[in-house]
């Protein structure tokens, strides 16, 4: 359902946006451009930015907009004419188009780093003693679980500590890569589990691609889609550290719920859970903002915005003098 | 399943759209809605990796930031485009040659 009304918006933002682009009359623009606005505030709904889409709505739909709209109104002598370029402009922009939109695409879908999988063959259970090994002598030894899924398939559950992304980090990884090696594995998934900074009683788990060089190059096949599909499952059924992972609606994440306070005070204690803001809430947003780690960005914009209206109504003033 | 990549293709999409719309429309105002486009498809997309990829609030502060810069922009871009109707009774960016040398 969710994927229908998001489905929805995609067609409403793409709709509008290509009238924007290609209506003759301005009025009419404006409005498709409000109706573009809102789905990419839809959007943000999708993306648990709750704060922003209101922002979105406010300030883009209620601000910029009825500022465009009055725009329009008091330069209406040349609204209805000319507007569309001559043909010898729309052709070289809509091969400029195309190819950036070739481009995007393709960085988008094909070459998307983001989405990648790694898989642990593990037929007989060594590859968890192999990572157990490689992250042994005090390291991150507490972090890394393994556990086996299938008879060929084992998924390593690394937290956060675990898998982050400095040069110790990486060190980690190539000895756990190593140690794979030696022990016939070709290929592994491993799972991060870290907590959700949105919404701190879920937990995200990762499911990316952590695996070196040398494991790569080794490898005999690309992984398939079915092979995809079981790994999902199967980190779907399986708890993670204790929760058990409740909505699998991401190929990249897991969102674990049914942490109660002590649970989680218990994980905060441990190390292993780490108390976040939740940024859902304008408190939280307003926490980052007036006393966190965007201060200074904050009165940066903030300064701009006032020599943006002193500049605008200067340049309106001089004409009526004048 | 909604995934990172969904949100990457409306993003580029829109992108292109508002940049056709910059280089093919001949009225100020219209460019302006082309770049709103622009400015909206990459604060997608910068939501879109905070929530993906990242995680955590960064994202959305850059887009907060980006929407405040955009209404400022609006603001200054229409005042000049007024400035410009009123001396000129156009604001065809074709037209508008004051600055040519």
């Amino acid at each position: 359902m969710a994927v229908l009304i998001f489905y929805a918006f995609v067609g409403l933002a793409l709709t509008s946006a290509v009238v924007v682009v290609t209506t003759r009359n301005v009025v009419h623009a404006a409005f498709a451009l409000m109706v573009t606005l809102f789905s990419v505030a839809a959007f943000y709904v999708f993306l648990d930015a709750d704060f922003l889409a209101v922002i979105q709505v406010l300030v883009y739909v209620g601000g910029i907009l009825v500022l465009v709209l009055f725009g329009v109104m008091m330069t209406s002598g040349s609204l209805l004419v000319k507007l569309r370029a001559p043909v010898r402009q729309l052709a070289p922009a809509a091969a400029v188009g195309l190819v950036l939109l070739g481009v995007l695409l393709h960085v988008s879908i094909a070459e998307s780093p983001w989405d990648q999988f790694v898989l642990v063959e593990d037929p007989d259970g060594s590859a968890g003693a192999a990572i157990k090994a490689a992250t042994s002598g005090g390291r991150s030894l507490d972090a890394v679980t393994t556990a086996p899924v299938r008879p060929r398939l084992t998924i390593a559950y690394m937290s956060e500590e675990a898998a982050g992304e400095g040069p110790a980090d990486r060190l980690l990884e190539q000895e756990v890569g190593t140690a794979l090696i030696n022990t016939g594995i070709r290929r592994m998934y491993v799972v991060q589990s870290r907590p959700d900074a949105l919404n701190p009683t879920r937990h995200v788990v990762l499911v990316e691609k952590r695996v070196t060089s040398l494991v790569r190059d080794r490898a005999d096949a690309d992984i398939g889609d079915d092979e995809l599909a079981a790994v999902r499952e199967a980190v779907a059924a399986r708890p993670v550290d204790g929760f058990t992972p409740a909505e699998v609606d991401r190929p990249d994440m897991l969102l674990v719920t049914g942490l109660d306070e002590a649970g989680r005070a218990a994980l905060v204690g441990e190390g292993r859970l780490r108390e976040v803001t939740d940024v859902r809430t304008v408190v939280g947003l307003g926490d980052s903002v007036m006393l966190g780690e965007f201060l200074l960005p904050f009165e940066v914009v903030g300064a701009l915005l006032l020599v943006a209206l002193i500049g605008a109504a200067v340049v309106s003033r001089k004409e009526l003098e004048a | 399943m909604i995934t990172l990549s969904h949100y990457l293709v409306v993003s580029g999409l829109l992108f292109v759209f508002g940049m056709f719309a910059v280089l093919t429309r001949r009225n100020a105002i219209a460019i302006l809605m082309g770049i709103e486009l622009i400015l909206n498809s990459a604060n997608l997309n910068f939501v879109a990796f905070s929530r993906y990829v990242v995680g955590g609030v960064a994202g959305q502060m850059i887009a907060v930031f980006v929407i405040v810069l955009a209404a400022a922009e609006a603001a200054v871009a229409l005042a000049i485009i007024l400035d410009i109707y009123q001396k000129l009774g156009t604001i065809s960016p074709d037209e508008t040659r004051e600055l040519k040398g």
